[in-house]
C-alpha cells in the first residue's frame, strides 16, 4: 500500500511546476520587455512616422475630396456617404480612418509620458529634438481631424463651436470633445514648442521649417493671413522651385521638400491609396474612383498647360458614360510631397493679395506656378494684376496644382468663413453651403459616453 | 467502370441457388412472451435472422455442420447454442432472460467510462455509423438533428467549412461558445481563427478527422457530466472516440462513394436588359430625363450588348467521390485498428474542393495482467482548393457587384476591369490552403492491486497550415510574373493526464468509486508568413522563389492549462447514484491574481424501477431520476488578453531604413474566468421492455463575469478592450423519444424523435449600452433583457402608397419618413425558440431507408445583403424579389420606388438595417435519405464476404420554410479583427445573418460498404 501511495504521488506532483503557467504571448512582446530604454522610444517614435506615412499616403487627402468638388461619385461603399455628406456613427471607413489617427497619437503621448517619468535614460539635447517631433507630429493630426470632424475654423465668431477630443496625454478615460478655438490653440502651442525644439536638419524627420510649414497652413487654414506671409517671407527664400511637374515622382529628393514621409519602393510605397484610387491601369477601362466634370475640364481648358496631359477621358462625348480620370499616379509606387514649397508660395500669394499688401511678390509667386506649367512665361499673370484678380488665380493654380491632395474642400470653406460668413449661399461647395452639417464627418459610434456629442448629421444638398 | 462491375456480380449472385437446410426456433422471455426482434446470428459466417412478432425465426441455406448460434435482445442476456446441422433442418427453443446489466451501454464521460444507468449527468451520445454515413463538410456537421439541446448550424457551401455547434444555448459573447472537442482523452486544437478570415471563410480545425475512424461522439451538456472539464466545459463538450480492435481475427473493410453537389437554392439575378430597365426606372423616379448613368465605364449600347450571366460564371455542378480501408484484428494480447482514406469533396463553386487523406492506428496490447498500453495515431492531409465567396467574391459578386452589363472580356481580349470581374479575379489567382494534421497518444492501464486502476495518457497533436495564394500582375497592377504569399501555422498542442482510481464494494450492497488526478495542457502557435513578387504560380511550384522570398513573423499563441481533479461515484444496491467531481484549474491566460478557479459539481440519481413497488410494473420498464448541480469555466480567450503587448521590427515594418516599435492594445491584469453555474433536473423511462425510451431534461444555466471584448472610445488611440462585464442565463427543455414501432420478421421500423426549447437572456451588462460590443453589420447587439445575438434594427412600417416612400417607427411607434439610428429596437434573435430533428428507419428484408428531418423555430434571419439587392440601385445586381416595387401613387408594394440615392430613403448610406430584411427564420429540411440494400448473408458467403451493403444518399432534399432567400440554414464566416471581434462575431453574427453567404449543398451519393 505503501509502494502505491508513492507512486499515486508521484504521478499527481507531476503538474506541480509553477512554471508551466508562466506561459507567455507567441510573437508580440509585453511592454515590461519591449520598452526599457531609449532606443526603444526612438523605435516607437519611428513606427509612428510609419504609421502616419500609411495614412497620409493619399488616405486623409480622399477623404477630404470627397467632401468636395474635384472628384465623381464614388460607384459604392462606405466612401459614398463621404461624398454625400450623410456619414453616421456606423460608417466603418471613416470610424477607421478616425481611430487610426488617435492611434498614432496614443503611440505620441506614450513616448512623451516615458522621456518624462525618469524611468528611462535620455541626454537633454534627444529628449529636446524627440519632444519637437512628437508635438510636430501630433498637431498634425490634431489639424486633420479638426478639419475633418468639425466645422471650420470661423464657422463661429469666437470659434465656440465644438471640436474633437484634445488627446495630450496617455489616458485611457472617454473624454468631451474640446472648442475649435481651444483645439486649434492647442495645435499652435505644439507647433510652437515644436519649432523651439527642432532642429534646422534632421535626416528625414521632422524639422524647425517643417514645423513652421505646418504652422502656416494653420493659420492659412484659420484666415490669419499675417501670419502666413510673416512664416512664408521666412522660409520660401531657403528653397527653390523644382521643375518637375509631377512631385509624386520625386517629393523625397525635391529642391522643394520640407517635410516628406519617406517612400522608396514597391515594397515601401507611401502614396499606395492614391494609386489604389486614381490608378488607371487598362486604357480601356477608368480607375475605381473617377475625377469630377469640373475638375476635368477646368483642368483641360488651356491644352497649353502641361499638367493638363495628366487628365484622361473615357466615352467622350457621350452624355452619360463620360467619365474622368487623372494619370499622374499611374505607377506601382510614388513619393509622398506633405509640406512644400509650392504650397507656400500660392498660400503666401493669395495671402498678400488679401492683405493688399506687397501685390507684386504675390503676382510673382503665382507666375511662379504658371510658369513651370507652362514652360513659358506665356500664360504668366501682368505685373498690374489687381489684387481680386491675383486672388482668384492663386485659388484657381492650387485646384490645378494640388488635385487628389486634400486641398480644394478646406480652401473652400476658408473662403466660405471668410467671404461668406453668414452661410448665405454664396460659397458653395458642390451645390451646398460650405458650413452644412453633413461636410463634417460623423465620430464612430464608439466615442458614445455621456461626455461626448456627435456632430449633427446630413443637412447638405 | 465500377458500376459495370457490381452489375455483373449482381447477376451472378442473383442467379445462384442453393441448396440447404434451415435453423428454425424461437425465442420467448421467462414469462413465456414471444421475443419479438431478437438477433439470431450464426457465428463466424455472416448468417443470420430476427425474430418475428411470435418471437420465430429460421436461417436458411445452410451446410451441415457444427455451428454457435447467439441470440441477443436489447435488455436480455444473450445466449449460445451449439447446433449440429444434418441433413434436415434443426428446430431450436431459447429462452432469454431479462439483463438489466446488459440493457446499459457503455459511455464515455471523460477519464474512463460509465454505464448508462449510472449516469447523472446529461450526455448524449452518437454511434459513428450515425456520422459517416453522411456526406457533409466535415463530421461535426452529422451531428445536426440527432442530439437534443445540441444546435448544429451547417457551414455554407463552401467545400470544408465549419459548422456552428452551440450546446444548451449561448453563454459566451466575446470568449469563444464553441464545446471543447477532446479526441481519445486529446483536448484537441480546435482555433477557428487561423487565417482570419479570408475569402469569406474560416479555417475548419476538425475538417481533418476522418469520420471513418469514429466509434462514437458523446456530448457532455451540463455540470454534473462536463465538470470533470470544468475549467472548459461552460459550452459543453464532445468527446470524439475513435474505433479499436475488436473481436477475433482480422476484418477487412472497404467503402467506395461517389456523388454530386448542387446548390440548395440559385440566386435569380437580373439579367441586362432587366437591370438597366430598372436603372433608368430609378433614374427618372429621381426627376431624371433622358438616359440613367451606368457603372463601370459603359455606354449604354455597351451595356446593351453585354449579358453575362454571373451566377453560371462561378456554379458548377460539383463532383465527391471518397474510398475507405480498414483492417481490424482483435485477440488475447493485441487489438489493432488500421484505416486509410481518401475523400475528394467538390463543392458546387467553380474551383472549389476540400480533399482529405487519411490514415489511423490504433494499438491496444495487454502487455500483462497488470499493464495494458494502447496508442492512437492518425494522420491526416486536408487540402482545400480555395475561391472566394461571399463579401469576398466569387458567387458573392455574381450576386452583387458583378453586374450583368458588364463584360468577362473587353472588344480588345483584355479583361475587364472597371467592375468586378469575378472571372478575371478566378482565373488570375491561385489559393490552396493545405493542413498536416497528426493526433497521437500512448495511454498505460496499471492495475497494480485488485480495485485500483492507474491509468496515464500523453499525446501530441501536431497541425501544420499552409496557406499558399499568388495572384497574377493583372490583379497586382504590377509589371511581373505575379506575386506569391505563404501563411503558415504550426500548431503543438502537448497535453497529458494521470487518474488514479479506486473500487469497492462492501457487502455487495455499496459501491464506491473514486478517481483523483492531474492534467496538464500547454499548446504553442507560430505563425510565419513568405511573400515575393514575380513568381509565376504559387510558392509550392516555385520553390526557387520560397527560399529567397521575405519572411514574416505574425503573433502566434502559447498558453496552457494545469489542472488537478477528483471524482467520487457511489451507490447503493444499484438503484441510488451520487457523484461528486471538484476540479481545479489555473490558465497562463489570466493573471496571478485570478489565475487558479475550482469547479465542483454534485449529482445524484434514483433509479425508481429497481424499487420493489416498482417490479412488475406493466407500464415501466425502466424509469429513473436525475438531478445535478455544478460549475464550469470558459477561458477560451486571446492569449494576450491581459497584456498591452507591443510590435516591432521582426515583421519587417521599418520606416526610413530604421526599426519600428508600437503598441497593440491595452493591459487589463485583471480579466478572469467566466463562470456558470448549471442546474440540471430530467427523468428517463422505458415502456413495454424499453421498446419506447424517453428522456426529459430541464436545464438552468447562469453565466457570470462574461468575457467581452468592449468598445471603448476610438479617441483613446484603442477601439477595444478586454473585461469580464454582465451576465447571461440559459434554460430550457430537452425531451428526447425513442420508439420501436414495428418489429416483424420482414419489416421494422423505428423513430428516434428529439425537441429542444431554449430560453436565453442577457441579465446585465454592467454600465455598458446595446453597442459596446457589435455583431453583424451593425445590425445585431448586446440588449439586458433579450438574448445574445438580438437583432437591433430600425422598425419597418410600410411603403407609402402615395409616393412610394419607406415609412419608419420611431422608437414610440409612430410613423416617420425619417432613418435614425435612435429608433433602433430590439426586434429579433438569431437563436431559434426550438431546434429538433426526427429519424425514421424502415427495414424490408434486406432494403433499408432512413429518414432524417431537422427542424428550427422560432428564429430570425437577417438578410443583410438584400438592402443592396432591392429597390436601391447601385453598383449590385438585384434579384427578381425585386420587382415587388411601387411604381404609381395607389400601388401596395412590398419595396418603396426604385432610387438611385439612397437619401431618398431618408438613409445615411446604402446600409439601411430596418426589419425589411428580417425574415422569419423557421424551416423543417429533410437533412437525409439513404436507401440501402443489404446482400444476403449467403450471397455474401458466396461472394466470400461478411458483408455487403450499397446505399443512395441524398442529403437536403427539400426544405419548408417561409424564408423567401436562398437558404434558411446559415452558418457564414465569422468578421472582425481580433479573436475577441471574430468570437462576437461567431457567437452572435455569423448564425442566421446572411451576407452573400453560399447556400447549402444538396448532394446526391452512392456507397458500397463491404466487409470482409
Amino acid at each position: 500500500m505503501k509502494k502505491l501511495l508513492l507512486i499515486s504521488v508521484l504521478l499527481l506532483s507531476l503538474g506541480s511546476c509553477r512554471k508551466w503557467l508562466e506561459v507567455y504571448p507567441e510573437g508580440v512582446q509585453l511592454e515590461s520587455d519591449a520598452v526599457k530604454d531609449l532606443t526603444d522610444l526612438k523605435n516607437i517614435l519611428n513606427a509612428s512616422y510609419d504609421a502616419m506615412a500609411n495614412h497620409y499616403n493619399g488616405r486623409i487627402q480622399f477623404f477630404n475630396e470627397l467632401l468636395g468638388d474635384n472628384l465623381e461619385k464614388p460607384q459604392s461603399g462606405f466612401t459614398v456617404p463621404v461624398y454625400q455628406r450623410t456619414t453616421n456613427f456606423f460608417n466603418s471607413d471613416v470610424g477607421g480612418l478616425y481611430g487610426d489617427m488617435y492611434a498614432v497619437v496614443f503611440r505620441l503621448n506614450y513616448i512623451l509620458a516615458r522621456l518624462n517619468d525618469n524611468t528611462i535614460a535620455v541626454d537633454d539635447a534627444t529628449k529636446t529634438r524627440m519632444t519637437g517631433e512628437i508635438k510636430f507630429l501630433r498637431a498634425m493630426l490634431h489639424f486633420d481631424i479638426v478639419k475633418l470632424w468639425a466645422q471650420p475654423y470661423g464657422a463661429t465668431a469666437d470659434n465656440s463651436h465644438l471640436g474633437i477630443v484634445i488627446r495630450n496625454e496617455v489616458d485611457t478615460k472617454p473624454k468631451a470633445r474640446a472648442t475649435v478655438a481651444a483645439t486649434y490653440d492647442f495645435i499652435i502651442g505644439d507647433l510652437t514648442d515644436a519649432i523651439a525644439s527642432l532642429p534646422d536638419v534632421n535626416g528625414n524627420y521632422a524639422t524647425k521649417d517643417a514645423a513652421n510649414a505646418l504652422l502656416a497652413k494653420v493659420y492659412f487654414q484659420m484666415n490669419n493671413y499675417e501670419k502666413v506671409k510673416e512664416i512664408c517671407n521666412v522660409l520660401i527664400p531657403k528653397y527653390t522651385m523644382d521643375t518637375t511637374l509631377n512631385r509624386f515622382e520625386n517629393a523625397l529628393t525635391s529642391s522643394e521638400k520640407i517635410f516628406s514621409f519617406v517612400s522608396t519602393g514597391v515594397a515601401d510605397n507611401r502614396a499606395a491609396t492614391y494609386i489604389n484610387n486614381f490608378r488607371i491601369v487598362n486604357p480601356s477601362n477608368p480607375s475605381p474612383n473617377r475625377l469630377s466634370k469640373s475638375l476635368y475640364y477646368e483642368a483641360t481648358a488651356d491644352t497649353a498647360d502641361k499638367r493638363s496631359k495628366y487628365y484622361a477621358i473615357f466615352n467622350a462625348g457621350d452624355a452619360t458614360a463620360e467619365t474622368y480620370g487623372i494619370t499622374k499616379f499611374n505607377a506601382d509606387f510614388l513619393s509622398n510631397p506633405i509640406l512644400y514649397v509650392s504650397q507656400l508660395k500660392l498660400m503666401r500669394a493669395e495671402a498678400l493679395a488679401i492683405l493688399n499688401a506687397d501685390l507684386q511678390t504675390a503676382i510673382g509667386d503665382v507666375n511662379d506656378i504658371i510658369q513651370r506649367a507652362y514652360g513659358s512665361a506665356i500664360a504668366n499673370l501682368p505685373t498690374n494684376t489687381p489684387a481680386a484678380d491675383v486672388i482668384l488665380m492663386a485659388r484657381k493654380q492650387r485646384r490645378l496644382e494640388f488635385p487628389c491632395e486634400g486641398v480644394r474642400v478646406q480652401d473652400l470653406k476658408r473662403i466660405g468663413v471668410k467671404e461668406d460668413p453668414t452661410g448665405s449661399g454664396t460659397v458653395l461647395i458642390r451645390n451646398s453651403k460650405w458650413n452644412c452639417p453633413g461636410l463634417a464627418l460623423q465620430f464612430p459610434v464608439n466615442e458614445k459616453t455621456s461626455l461626448f456629442q456627435f456632430n449633427p448629421e446630413g443637412g447638405c444638398e | 467502370m465500377n458500376t459495370r462491375l457490381l452489375t455483373f456480380y449482381l447477376l451472378l449472385l442473383f442467379a445462384s441457388v442453393a441448396s440447404a437446410q434451415s435453423i428454425k426456433g424461437t425465442v420467448k422471455d421467462a414469462g413465456n412472451e414471444p421475443v419479438i426482434g431478437a438477433t439470431i446470428q450464426v457465428e463466424g459466417s455472416g448468417y443470420g435472422a430476427v425474430s418475428d412478432a411470435l418471437g420465430s425465426f429460421e436461417i436458411k441455406k445452410l451446410r451441415p455442420g457444427n455451428y454457435k448460434i447467439k441470440i441477443s435482445s436489447i435488455g436480455m442476456a444473450s445466449v449460445t447454442k451449439e447446433v449440429t446441422l444434418g441433413t434436415t433442418d434443426v428446430v431450436i427453443a431459447v429462452v432469454l432472460k431479462e439483463d438489466r446489466k446488459q440493457m446499459d451501454e457503455m459511455v464515455v464521460v471523460g477519464y474512463g467510462v460509465q454505464r448508462k444507468r449510472e449516469i447523472t449527468g446529461a450526455i448524449s451520445k452518437i454511434g459513428g455509423k450515425e456520422l459517416n454515413d453522411l456526406p457533409v463538410p466535415s463530421f461535426e456537421a452529422a451531428i445536426q438533428g440527432k442530439a437534443p439541446g445540441v444546435q448544429v448550424t451547417v457551414g455554407s457551401g463552401l467545400a470544408g467549412s465549419a459548422s456552428i455547434i452551440r450546446i444548451r444555448g449561448i453563454s459566451s459573447i466575446s470568449a469563444g461558445g464553441d464545446p471543447l472537442y477532446v479526441v481519445d482523452g486529446i483536448p484537441i486544437t480546435q482555433d477557428y481563427f487561423i487565417t482570419g478570415n479570408s475569402g469569406g471563410m474560416n479555417n475548419n480545425p476538425l475538417a481533418t478527422i476522418n469520420p471513418d475512424d469514429i466509434e462514437s461522439i458523446e456530448i457532455l451538456k451540463d455540470a454534473a457530466a462536463n465538470a470533470i472539464y470544468g475549467s472548459r466545459g461552460a459550452n459543453g463538450v464532445i468527446l470524439i472516440t475513435t474505433k479499436r480492435g475488436k473481436g477475433k481475427g482480422w476484418k477487412l473493410g472497404a467503402q467506395v462513394k461517389a456523388g454530386v453537389s448542387v446548390p440548395t437554392a440559385r440566386p435569380k439575378m437580373l439579367n441586362n436588359q432587366q437591370w438597366l430597365q430598372l436603372n433608368q426606372e430609378a433614374w427618372e423616379n429621381d426627376g431624371h430625363a433622358g438616359r440613367a448613368p451606368l457603372p463601370g465605364g459603359l455606354t449604354y449600347e455597351q451595356a446593351m450588348a453585354n449579358n453575362t450571366n454571373w451566377v453560371d460564371q462561378t456554379i458548377q455542378t460539383g463532383s465527391k467521390y471518397g474510398m475507405n480501408f480498414s483492417a481490424t484484428k482483435g485477440g488475447e494480447k493485441l487489438n489493432t485498428y488500421i484505416n486509410l482514406s481518401h475523400d475528394y469533396n467538390g463543392s458546387y463553386l467553380v474551383g472549389n474542393s476540400f480533399v482529405r487523406t487519411a490514415g489511423r492506428i490504433n494499438l491496444d496490447y495487454n502487455a500483462t495482467q497488470w499493464l495494458k498500453i494502447g496508442i492512437n495515431s492518425s494522420f491526416s492531409r486536408g487540402l482545400n482548393n480555395r475561391v472566394n465567396a461571399a463579401w469576398s467574391g466569387g458567387l458573392g459578386a455574381a450576386m452583387s457587384t458583378a453586374l450583368p452589363i458588364y463584360p468577362i472580356y473587353n472588344a480588345d481580349g483584355t479583361w475587364y476591369r472597371a467592375g468586378n470581374n469575378p472571372v478575371r479575379n478566378m482565373e488570375n489567382m491561385l489559393w490552396k490552403t493545405e493542413e498536416l494534421r497528426a493526433l497521437n497518444g500512448l495511454n498505460l492501464t496499471l492495475t497494480p492491486v485488485k480495485n485500483l486502476v492507474l491509468q496515464g495518457q500523453t499525446s501530441y497533436d501536431y497541425m501544420n497550415q499552409t496557406d499558399d495564394q499568388w495572384r497574377s500582375s493583372e490583379i497586382t497592377g504590377n509589371k511581373n510574373s505575379g506575386d506569391a504569399y505563404r501563411g503558415m501555422s504550426f500548431i503543438k498542442n502537448f497535453n497529458y493526464y494521470v487518474t488514479a482510481t479506486y473500487m469497492r464494494t462492501l457487502k455487495e450492497k455499496h459501491n464506491l468509486q473514486v478517481m483523483v488526478g492531474n492534467e496538464y495542457q500547454r499548446a504553442n502557435t507560430i505563425r510565419r508568413s513568405a511573400d515575393s513578387t514575380n513568381v509565376g504560380g504559387l510558392f509550392s511550384n516555385n520553390q526557387d522563389k520560397y527560399l529567397t522570398a521575405r519572411y514574416l513573423s505574425q503573433a502566434g499563441t502559447n498558453w496552457s492549462f494545469l489542472s488537478y481533479f477528483a471524482r467520487a461515484t457511489y451507490n447503493y444496491k444499484q438503484k441510488y447514484y451520487v457523484q461528486a467531481v471538484f476540479r481545479t484549474d489555473a490558465s497562463s491566460r489570466f493573471g496571478n491574481n485570478y489565475r487558479w478557479a475550482s469547479f465542483p459539481s454534485l449529482s445524484g440519481t434514483w433509479v425508481v424501477s429497481e424499487e420493489d413497488f416498482m417490479k412488475g410494473n406493466k407500464a415501466f420498464s425502466f424509469l429513473k431520476l436525475r438531478a445535478g448541480w455544478g460549475k464550469s469555466g470558459n477561458a477560451n480567450i486571446q492569449d494576450d488578453a491581459r497584456f498591452a503587448t507591443y510590435s516591432n521590427t521582426s515583421n519587417n515594418i521599418t520606416y526610413n531604413g530604421q526599426p519600428t516599435l508600437f503598441p497593440n492594445k491595452l493591459e487589463n491584469q485583471n480579466i478572469r474566468w467566466e463562470t456558470t453555474q448549471n442546474y440540471d433536473v430530467a427523468v428517463e423511462a422505458g415502456f413495454l421492455k424499453d421498446r419506447i425510451t424517453v428522456e426529459l431534461d430541464y436545464y438552468r444555466k447562469e453565466t457570470k463575469d462574461v468575457l467581452m471584448y468592449l468598445s471603448i472610445p476610438a479617441s483613446i488611440g484603442f477601439g477595444n478592450y478586454w473585461d469580464n462585464v454582465g451576465s447571461i442565463l440559459n434554460q430550457g427543455l430537452e425531451f428526447s423519444f425513442k420508439s420501436r414501432n414495428i418489429i416483424s420478421k420482414n419489416f421494422q421500423w423505428s423513430t428516434n424523435f428529439n425537441v429542444a426549447r431554449n430560453f436565453n437572456e442577457i441579465t446585465s451588462l454592467g454600465v455598458y449600452t446595446e453597442d459596446a460590443v457589435s455583431g453583424g453589420t451593425n445590425d445585431t447587439r448586446v440588449v439586458v433583457g433579450k438574448p445574445v445575438g438580438t437583432n437591433y434594427l430600425i422598425r419597418w412600417s410600410h411603403v407609402d402608397a402615395n409616393n412610394g416612400l419607406p415609412v419608419y417607427l420611431d422608437k414610440n411607434g409612430k410613423e416617420t419618413y425619417v432613418y435614425d439610428n435612435q429608433n433602433r429596437m430590439a426586434v429579433g434573435k438569431i437563436i431559434p425558440d426550438a431546434i429538433g430533428g426526427m429519424t425514421n428507419t424502415f427495414r424490408y428484408k434486406q432494403w433499408d431507408m432512413s429518414v432524417l428531418i431537422i427542424f428550427s423555430y422560432g428564429s430570425n434571419i437577417y438578410e443583410s445583403s438584400q438592402k443592396r439587392q432591392a429597390s436601391l440601385i447601385t453598383d449590385w445586381n438585384m434579384d427578381e424579389r425585386v420587382y415587388d416595387r411601387w411604381r404609381k401613387p395607389g400601388d401596395i408594394s412590398h419595396f418603396p420606388r426604385l432610387t438611385r440615392d439612397y437619401r431618398t430613403y431618408g438613409l445615411p448610406d446604402e446600409w439601411s438595417n430596418t426589419t425589411l430584411w428580417l425574415k422569419d427564420g423557421s424551416y423543417a429540411r429533410l437533412r437525409n435519405l439513404t436507401i440501402g440494400y443489404n446482400m444476403t448473408p449467403a450471397r455474401c458467403r458466396k461472394m466470400h464476404l461478411t458483408s455487403m451493403r450499397i446505399s443512395a444518399i441524398a442529403t437536403n432534399l427539400f426544405t419548408i420554410t417561409n424564408y423567401d432567400g436562398l437558404d434558411p440554414e446559415i452558418g457564414r464566416d465569422s468578421e472582425g479583427s481580433g479573436q475577441g471581434n471574430l468570437n462576437n462575431s461567431r457567437n452572435m453574427g455569423s448564425q442566421n445573418i446572411t451576407y452573400l453567404t453560399p447556400p447549402q449543398e444538396k448532394t446526391f451519393s452512392l456507397q458500397m460498404n463491404i466487409e470482409f
